[in-house]
């Protein structure tokens, strides 16, 4: 099960609606997360070496100044790396799934239509990233 | 026989003989000078001072040698053919320099004689000299054959194996072999059969291979009978043209015939060496003397001839006698006669041109007893000189191809312009039909049939176009004229035809043809050197970049490259691809005006080579695709506004549609947990959505109207409340300008539309929140200021602004104002949709943006007259 280091989601998202569903996921779930709506302040935090690493990052792409930003500052930091991103997005173009999965995002996951299914959806990646992947590893230097 | 035998003449000499002589040797077209062993001249003739241009006093008693050229080979060269002379030897036709008076030097065909005194001692030399420059110039190929065949001396050409190629016919007579029977054997059958010899030959022959000219070498020959002769030979190599040496010409003389002619008389040794025919008559015309030169010339002996009327050599026309009547009479009238050119003729009745110089001879008393003549064949001369030398030269020099063929069509002479323009030598195509250089097809043979048809009835052909074939069986058009070529007696025997290569003007008319074509095309050409300099510029050009021709040719092409390096390198580039002789096809780039301007351009530029195939310049094709692009850049707006239309749909109505359902179904959910407090927090949010969702709608459609022509209504409309409205439906659902720091100061009235103004706020409000900066809250501040015609409206954040050059085409559907704008959010159709409304109010609207300032979005709204006010 989830401990305290790999049990936080990071939820990056602008749209009110969306984030408002998305955490109370999260809070029946039980698990902790923070919610921020743009993209610099995401980079900023997660950069942040005081704070506590996510276990998950629930990234959506088209957060104002781009989710590929967030996706690239995670994977271009030695010790944000491996932490695990789930690209969430209303678009499916092939474009924008060619390039989150280009920048290594773990899965590119499409916002579903029906409210029920959306938040089965945010579950089921929580569940599947926080208690039956093994999590990232802890990082010699920290 | 001849004057040289005065014994046998004097019952019949009317004068004194030395008189007779003197005449003789006065009369010389030769200049006759002797001199005594020391080389001082003792007498000097009328023709020395013609030839160089001493007087007689000025030259009697002065040393030879000032005729001599100043020049020690010359010196020596003299001082040794007087050692030879001393000793009795005797000189003919020695060929050498000699100088005038006037320091210029002329070539010299020499004869030297000893004479004798009574006791056979020689005192002196006696020479001719005979002016060749001439006979120099005149050495044509048909010249020197005609030498060749008459040549006293045995000529005989062998090739480098010693086979025999060419013998003449003193070769004939030399040796006893016919040409017949000697061509194609060894040289070996003219070789005495000893080991000595034979080796003589080869070394001889390996001599030639070298190029090394022989002459004069003295040695042994074999005759058919098998006798053997001393001869004198000379051998030059053969050369082809190309140089190298393909045989060898041997001239021998038989010198065991060299008669050691010894005179007490010099004067007698002088009339019998000379080349002229030298015939002295009485005052009835009869014949009292005749030298060697007369029988060569005349075909009598002088057995023959002495005692016979001069008439023998007269031709037989009233004409002729009367003229010898006259000159009978004016010589008996003591008149000389100088060069007069008449007509002689000869045993055989043949006529020849001849120069005559005739003297009176005179008794010791003084009466005029006799005449004595030189007469000088000049058939070689006249015909040589005026006709054969001159038409050579031409014929030589001409840039046509010269052939003659005979009325078979055999070709009978070519000349060097034939051998460039057909590629045949003249040793190859002489002889040969004229159908080598006529295509093969039945055409033109038929043509050929024709003009020799003409040629035949005495027709002349006169540039007349048709095609002939090189040896390489390329063919090419040419312009023909020919000409009947007429023997003696008028008959046709030949024909010869001028040709010249019209390709070139064929080419110059195409070429004519295609600057026409230049000059009306609408694209600019412009042709270029290697170094980049212009070397044409049509009118498109002038049109195109706005300097003229005169302008533009001669500077270089730079002047229409944009002043930026890339261009300059890329320019640099395309012309190192044309040297290798790459084409450039439809390469997009710019060009700059003569104003400054830049312009985009299509061009496509190629090599322009020169006959050889080297490439020499460029000539480049630009199209202005400024129009072009211009449409295309349209295009790609009008499918930019679509694909942003498309994207709006999809992210700025999918997601309210979805909250929409999702709030509804969580409404349900809490209805159902008896959450009325949260049901009616998700309705009303429904509400809110759904209001924004029309607005929004509303105004698209209106805005998209307008792009098609439908104006709504203008309306007095307050701006402040437009503001608010807009602010709060759109706090309501956009979490970004829910959480910025929006202030305004109080708005104006405007005359607008109230649902454009609200569409127009919503964007750049919502445009204003989205792009903040890291650490700083997000502030907008929205204020208008009045000016002359209307109000201008600010909405200023303090994000991370715009680049400057993307503060005009952010206005464009499709761009947005992003540093990474691909990968940022958003429609990208707001701000055009501003631009249009904007437009539609008369106005203007600009962003402008600094690093640290944000940006500010700025718009004009003119007081334009309200349907409502």
């Amino acid at each position: 099960m989830a401990n305290e280091l790999s049990g936080s989601v990071l939820v990056v998202e602008d749209d009110r609606v969306d984030a408002e569903y998305i955490t109370k996921t999260l809070e029946q779930l039980g698990i902790t997360h923070e919610v921020i709506p743009r993209s610099y302040e995401a980079i900023e935090s997660l950069l942040r070496r005081d704070s506590p690493r996510p276990g998950l990052v629930l990234l959506d792409w088209k957060i104002s100044g781009g989710g590929a930003s967030v996706l690239r500052a995670v994977r271009q930091d030695p010790l944000l790396a491996i932490t695990p991103v789930v690209v969430l997005s209303r678009s499916t173009a092939r474009d924008d799934v060619h390039a989150a999965l280009a920048g290594h995002a773990n899965a590119f996951v499409a916002k579903a239509a029906e409210l029920r299914d959306f938040q089965d959806h945010v579950a089921a990646i929580c569940s599947f990233f926080l208690s039956i992947a093994q999590p990232p590893p802890v990082p010699d230097t920290e | 026989m001849s004057a040289a035998q005065p014994d046998s003449v004097t019952t019949r000499w009317p004068g004194s003989f030395e008189q007779h002589l003197a005449a003789i040797v006065e009369n010389s077209d030769d200049a006759i000078v002797s001199k005594d062993l020391e080389g001082r001249i003792l007498y000097w003739n009328d023709a020395a001072t013609r030839m160089y241009g001493y007087t007689a006093e000025e030259a009697t008693g002065q040393p030879i040698e000032i005729v001599i050229p100043d020049d020690p080979e010359r010196l020596q060269e003299e001082l040794e053919i007087r050692a030879r002379i001393g000793q009795g030897e005797r000189f003919v036709h020695y060929e050498t320099i000699r100088r005038r008076k006037d320091g210029t030097e002329l070539e010299v065909s020499l004869s030297i004689s000893p004479v004798r005194d009574a006791s056979g001692r020689v005192v002196a030399a006696a020479g001719f000299a005979r002016d060749i420059s001439n006979r120099r110039v005149i050495e044509s190929a048909q010249y020197l054959a005609a030498i060749v065949e008459n040549s006293d001396d045995a000529i005989v050409s062998i090739d480098r194996d010693g086979k025999i190629l060419s013998g003449n016919d003193a070769a004939t007579r030399m040796y006893g072999y016919t040409a017949e029977e000697a061509v194609g054997q060894p040289i070996d059958i003219v070789i005495p059969d000893d080991p000595e010899r034979r080796q003589e030959e080869l070394d001889i022959r390996a001599r030639i291979a070298r190029g090394e000219r022989i002459e004069h070498y003295e040695t042994e020959r074999r005759r058919k009978d098998g006798t053997r002769f001393p001869v004198s030979l000379s051998i030059s190599p053969v050369r082809d043209t190309f140089g190298r040496i393909v045989a060898a010409a041997t001239s021998a003389r038989d010198i065991s015939q060299r008669r050691v002619l010894e005179s007490a008389q010099y004067l007698a040794a002088i009339v019998e060496n000379s080349d002229d025919a030298i015939v002295s008559k009485d005052l009835d015309g009869r014949i009292l003397s005749w030298n060697d030169a007369a029988t060569r010339m005349y075909g009598y002996t002088a057995e023959e001839a002495i005692g016979q009327p001069i008439e023998i050599v007269i031709p037989d026309s009233p004409e002729r006698r009367q003229e010898e009547l006259d000159i009978r009479a004016r010589i008996a009238r003591g008149v000389r006669i100088e060069h007069s050119e008449t007509e002689r003729r000869r045993k055989d009745g043949t006529r020849f041109p001849v120069s005559l110089s005739i003297s009176p001879v005179r008794d010791a008393s003084g009466r005029i007893v006799a005449a004595a003549g030189f007469a000088r064949d000049v058939t070689e001369q006249r015909r040589a000189i005026e006709s054969t030398e001159y038409l050579a030269a031409i014929v030589d020099n001409s840039d046509d191809a010269i052939v003659s063929k005979d009325l078979e069509g055999r070709i009978l002479s070519w000349n060097d312009a034939a051998t460039r323009m057909y590629g045949y030598t003249a040793e190859e195509a002489i002889g040969q039909p004229i159908d080598i250089v006529i295509p093969a097809d039945p055409k033109r043979r038929q043509e050929e049939l024709d003009i020799r048809a003409r040629i035949a009835r005495g027709e002349r052909i006169e540039h007349y176009e048709t095609e002939r074939r090189r040896k390489d069986g390329t063919r090419f058009p040419v312009s023909l004229s020919i000409s009947p070529v007429r023997d003696a007696w008028g008959r046709i025997v030949a024909a010869a035809g001028f040709a010249r290569d019209i390709s070139e003007r064929r080419v110059l008319e195409s070429a004519q043809y295609l600057a026409a074509i230049v000059d009306n095309s609408d694209d600019a050409i412009v042709s270029i050197d290697q170094t980049g300099k212009i070397l044409s510029w049509n009118d498109a050009a002038e049109r195109m970049y706005l300097y003229t021709a005169e302008e533009a040719i001669g500077r270089p092409i730079d002047i229409v490259i944009p002043e930026d390096k890339a261009k300059r390198q890329e320019e640099l580039d395309i012309r190192d691809k044309i040297a290798r002789g790459e084409q450039i096809k439809h390469y997009e780039t710019t060009r700059r005006r003569k104003d400054g301007a830049v312009f985009q351009v299509s061009v496509s530029i190629s090599p322009v080579r020169d006959a050889l195939g080297w490439i020499v310049a460029a000539a480049g094709f630009a199209r202005d695709i400024s129009d072009r692009k211009r449409l295309e850049a349209e295009r790609r707006r009008a499918t930019g506004f679509l694909t942003s239309f498309a994207n709006f749909s999809a992210h700025d109505f999918k997601t309210p549609m979805q909250h929409i359902l999702w709030d509804s179904q969580a409404a349900l959910e809490s209805l159902g947990a008896s959450d009325p407090a949260e049901v009616r927090r998700k309705l009303e949010r429904i509400i809110a959505t759904s209001r924004w969702m029309q607005s929004r709608t509303d105004g698209l459609l209106v805005a998209s109207g307008l792009s098609q022509g439908k104006h709504p209504p203008r309306e007095r409309v307050s701006s402040q409340q437009a503001f608010q409205e807009a602010y709060r439906t759109l706090a309501e659902v956009d979490q970004l300008v829910q959480r910025a720091t929006v202030t305004s100061e109080p708005l104006p009235e405007v005359v607008s539309n109230e649902v454009l103004l609200g569409f127009l706020f919503r964007n750049l409000l919502e445009n204003a929140c989205k792009y903040g900066r890291l650490g700083t809250p997000v502030t907008v501040h929205v204020s208008a200021e009045r000016n002359d015609c209307g109000w201008q409206f600010s909405i200023k954040d303090n994000g991370r602004g715009i680049p400057p050059d993307k503060l005009e085409a952010i206005f464009e559907a499709g761009v947005r104002g992003e540093n990474v704008s691909s990968e940022e959010p958003g429609s990208g159709i707001g701000l055009h949709f501003c631009h249009t409304i904007i437009g539609w109010h008369q106005g203007r609207i600009w962003a402008e943006s600094g690093p640290e300032t944000g940006a500010t979005f700025k718009f004009t709204i003119p007081d334009l007259r309200a349907a409502n006010g």
